[in-house]
């Protein structure tokens, strides 16, 4: 390597390598996070809208199957810390990301069927991936379950009346990049549940609006993702970015 | 208990590319193939509602479930392997068609220096350039041996390419290459200034309509961005379910048994006499007789039922002795991502194997006196279409959540390209396939166990194709560079690509290898496999092409052996 090249290389950032997929496709991470690096969190100062509740005449798939009443407003509160509403637009809660979350607990995944969930179940070392005999929705339910007892023995109060400040804290307690271990939960670690949250916040977000989130297709202008489409044979070529309106799967009817 | 059915010419054991292959082959030449495929039937119509990111890329409704067979996992001998629990890792196959429903379509085939990797590392190099515990062997098969059939499975699957400049063939691919995006033009311009050899990535998405030797008709591929994980609802995409498998059904030779999973081969004095499969729906177990068995049901199957039903001898680290599992190993990525702050990419559209790539880092393409590793890796950028869910890159010190988090994801989200290396793992002692002692599958039968870890030759590799990738994103003009040069241990809870290779490998030798090249198992003649796991060693490219190469040359020996049974030569 010449000495230029050297220089110019210095500036470049490597980190640890993990978790990417060829063709770009990362599973529903932000990169900093996936690769474990130490950084400040969000710190908007919004409150959580107390008065909130759905209108009456709320569409019938949009009943909750898995949660309680109390534990649909912990996650509606936790997922839009995740993202929030802004300028840019609607965050996680409007959304209905909280619904998606709620719905895709009573699917095979969140029963785990499809994963091998024989024992003896032993403590792996840190490239074994997950060891535990918890489904995908014992999981969350646990670690949600965590997050409130956490938030009333630390705070004295229900997490969603909390302010912002103190949602975020939380939650970076549970994310656990500090490696402090500052919440226990028996069986599953915090940072298990935080990212379970977390994808399933991505994947509440964008995922097509018959799973119950991404609602109106508003994740998907956010990203001016066109959604489902036939073909892209016409602009595929094109040098300028085109605008297009989405549309879901359920235009395929 | 197992029922026994009527014997036939030929049973197959797992219906993807390499199972597709084969029988279309011989059912064209008159022999009654069985083809038993464990998981279920699947057809073009079947993915008309089939933009569904969530379901087929994140739930991975096309792959194996691994509550009926998994994997167990461990770095080195000292430690307890575990099973693979969750489908992380890997994305295999299952169902007819196999992965080659849910492929990209990267076509580009391994090298010449590939097949005789030994002889001409140790001709150009010594062979103190090969180190101690690096168990590099030969295929048995030359670049001139291999060549036409190259030819034949591009021609079969309606590849869409052109001549890579650093490695001319002496055929053209069948179709003209893709269409050219704004970043791949740019990818192009960038990288021939800085005096490389890009070429338009070989492809399996259609360029145009294409009707192939075998007479089946195809339309164009639409780059609608759900490809890869996904199957095509326009029969663009080269997949064995609108390619081989339809020739094989219209020779009226073809019994495809779908639901039926291979537990073993059975055999006696040296000679296989069928194998023993259990229909799983109905938990009915049957004995399929067959005078050829051919195993073509990817590495884990493949290598998994020669240990079970104990054909050939099991590798040993320790003793270096034995060949079934010998040489395992797989691709690891080394890349660069570059974010641009005053340009949108129309990123949401794609095709799985649209893109451009250069060889010069690849292979011996270029002089590793001075370096400490062998081979390199194939470089390439993508256009696959950047899908919402898995897609929230953002430059480093943005916060995995929150406000900020949002808006850079956002911004971020058409302003992004990727360089990336397909760096291989070269075969070592430590790096093997065997059965577990602890675990089993559904069936009752031990699970295959995984040993494999990185070593120097890996780390030095990752380190030097990182920087090739960073150098060209640097040259691409990116505002921002991220890369990742520190490897790590192998992992199995996090992404590797799925091209995992060796187990039951090719070579010149029965006491170091498996079978001869023409996918013969040197211990018991009347069984072939097919598929990666015959391959001695990694390249930097993705295998389909490869093994679908070797899966025409076997149909040859297959056709010979059934009129005459001996060990081919
Ligand atoms: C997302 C993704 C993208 C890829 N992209 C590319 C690419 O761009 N280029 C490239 O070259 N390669 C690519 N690959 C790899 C490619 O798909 C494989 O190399 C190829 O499909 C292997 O073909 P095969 O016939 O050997 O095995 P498979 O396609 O895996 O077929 C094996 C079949 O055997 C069946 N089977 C297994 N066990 C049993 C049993 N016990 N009994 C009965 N049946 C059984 C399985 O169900 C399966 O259908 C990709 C893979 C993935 C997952
Ligand atoms: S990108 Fe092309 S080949 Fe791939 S699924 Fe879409 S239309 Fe088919």
């Amino acid at each position: 390597m010449t000495e230029k090249e050297e220089k110019k290389f210095t500036r470049r950032t490597f980190m640890k390598n993990s978790g990417i997929t060829v063709g770009g496709i990362l599973l529903g991470w932000g990169v900093s996070e996936l690769f474990g690096d130490d950084q400040k969190k969000g710190t908007s100062t919004e409150t959580v809208d107390l008065s909130h509740t759905h209108a009456s005449g709320a569409h019938a798939s949009e009943a909750l199957l898995v949660f309680t009443l109390e534990q649909y407003r912990v996650v509606e509160a936790a997922v839009e810390r995740i993202f929030p509403e802004d300028e840019l637009g609607p965050g996680a809660k409007s959304l209905g990301v909280a619904v998606y979350i709620d719905h895709q607990l009573n699917t095979p995944w969140g029963n785990s069927s499809r994963d091998y969930m024989v024992g003896p179940f032993k403590q792996g070392t840190a490239t074994q991936g997950y060891q535990g005999r918890q489904t995908n929705a014992q999981i969350f339910m646990m670690g949600l379950d965590a997050l409130q007892k956490y938030t009333e023995k630390n705070y004295g109060d229900k997490f969603y009346i909390l302010s912002a400040e103190q949602q975020d804290a939380i939650l970076v307690d549970f994310e656990n990049a500090s490696g402090e271990n500052k919440v226990q939960i028996d069986g599953i670690s915090s940072s298990q549940f935080f990212q379970m949250l977390h994808s399933l916040t991505m994947e509440g977000l964008y995922s097509d609006p018959v799973y119950g989130g991404n609602k109106d297709m508003g994740g998907w202008k956010l990203k001016n993702y066109p959604g489902h489409q036939m073909t892209y044979v016409n602009i595929i070529e094109k040098e300028e970015f085109v605008v297009m309106e989405p549309t879901s799967l359920s235009s395929m009817k | 208990m197992a029922t026994k059915l009527p014997s036939v010419d030929v049973v197959v054991v797992g219906v993807g590319w390499a199972g597709g292959i084969i029988s279309a082959e011989l059912t064209k030449k008159g022999y009654k193939v069985v083809g038993l495929e464990r998981g279920k039937e699947r057809k073009t119509e079947d993915f008309l509602n089939g933009h569904d990111e969530l379901k087929y890329a994140h739930r991975k409704e096309l792959m194996q479930d691994l509550s009926k067979d998994t994997l167990t996992f461990r770095n080195k001998d000292l430690e307890e392997a575990l099973p693979m629990r969750k489908m992380s890792a890997f994305s295999l196959g299952t169902g007819v068609g196999g992965a080659g429903v849910h492929w990209n379509g990267f076509t580009h085939l391994f090298l010449d220096y590939d097949f005789q990797i030994r002889t001409k590392t140790i001709e150009r190099y010594g062979e103190s350039k090969i180190p101690e515990d690096m168990t590099l062997q030969d295929w048995g098969i030359t670049e001139e041996l291999i060549e036409p059939y190259f030819k034949t499975f591009v021609e079969m699957a309606g590849t869409s390419g052109e001549q890579n400049p650093l490695r001319p063939r002496s055929w053209d691919y069948p179709n003209p290459p893709m269409k050219v995006t704004p970043k791949m033009k740019r990818f192009i311009d960038t990288t021939e200034e800085m005096g490389l050899n890009p070429f338009i990535s070989p492809s399996g998405n259609l360029s145009q309509n294409y009707t192939n030797p075998d007479g089946v008709s195809r339309a164009a591929c639409q780059y609608c961005a759900f490809c890869d994980h996904f199957g095509c609802e326009y029969g663009a995409k080269s997949d064995p379910l609108v390619t081989v498998l339809p020739v094989a059904q219209s020779t009226g030779n073809f019994e495809l048994r779908a639901h039926s999973n291979v537990l073993e081969v059975l055999h006696e004095n040296g000679k296989a006499t069928g194998v023993r499969y259990i229909n799983v729906l109905t938990g009915e177990e049957y004995i399929q007789e067959a005078r050829v068995v051919i195993l073509s049901a990817y590495t884990f199957t493949n290598t998994k039922l020669l240990l079970n039903s104990k054909i050939g001898t099991p590798y040993d680290p320790v003793t270096q002795t034995g060949a079934v599992g010998k040489n395992y190993a797989d691709h690891f990525l080394s890349m660069a991502f570059g974010f641009f702050d005053d340009e949108q990419f129309n990123d949401y559209a794609g095709a799985g194997a649209l893109g451009v790539s250069l060889d010069d880092y690849n292979g011996d393409f270029f002089d590793h006196t001075e370096l400490d590793f062998i081979h390199g890796g194939l470089i390439s950028i993508s256009q696959v279409g950047n899908r919402p869910i898995g897609s929230n890159l953002a430059p480093l010190g943005t916060p995995g959540w929150g406000a900020e988090f949002k808006k850079q994801s956002l911004y971020y989200y058409n302003r992004q390209m990727m360089v990336f290396s397909q760096t291989p793992m070269m075969p070592n002692r430590y790096n093997y396939l065997s059965l577990d002692p602890t675990y089993k599958d559904e069936y009752g039968m031990p699970l295959l166990r995984m040993t494999v870890n990185y070593s120097k030759q890996e780390n030095n590799a990752h380190k030097f194709m990182t920087n090739k990738c960073a150098e060209i994103m640097e040259n691409l003009g990116a505002t921002h560079i991220m890369a990742f040069d520190q490897q790590g241990d192998y992992n199995i809870g996090s992404f590797v690509p799925e091209h995992s290779i060796g187990g039951t490998i090719m070579g010149e030798d029965p006491a170091t290898s498996v079978v001869n090249n023409y996918s013969q198992v040197w211990d018991v003649n009347n069984v072939f496999v097919l598929g990666a796991s015959t391959f001695a060693s990694q390249s930097g490219v993705n295998p389909t092409g490869t093994l679908g190469a070797l899966a025409y040359r076997a149909a040859e020996g297959i056709d010979s052996f059934l009129k005459e049974p001996k060990l081919l030569v």
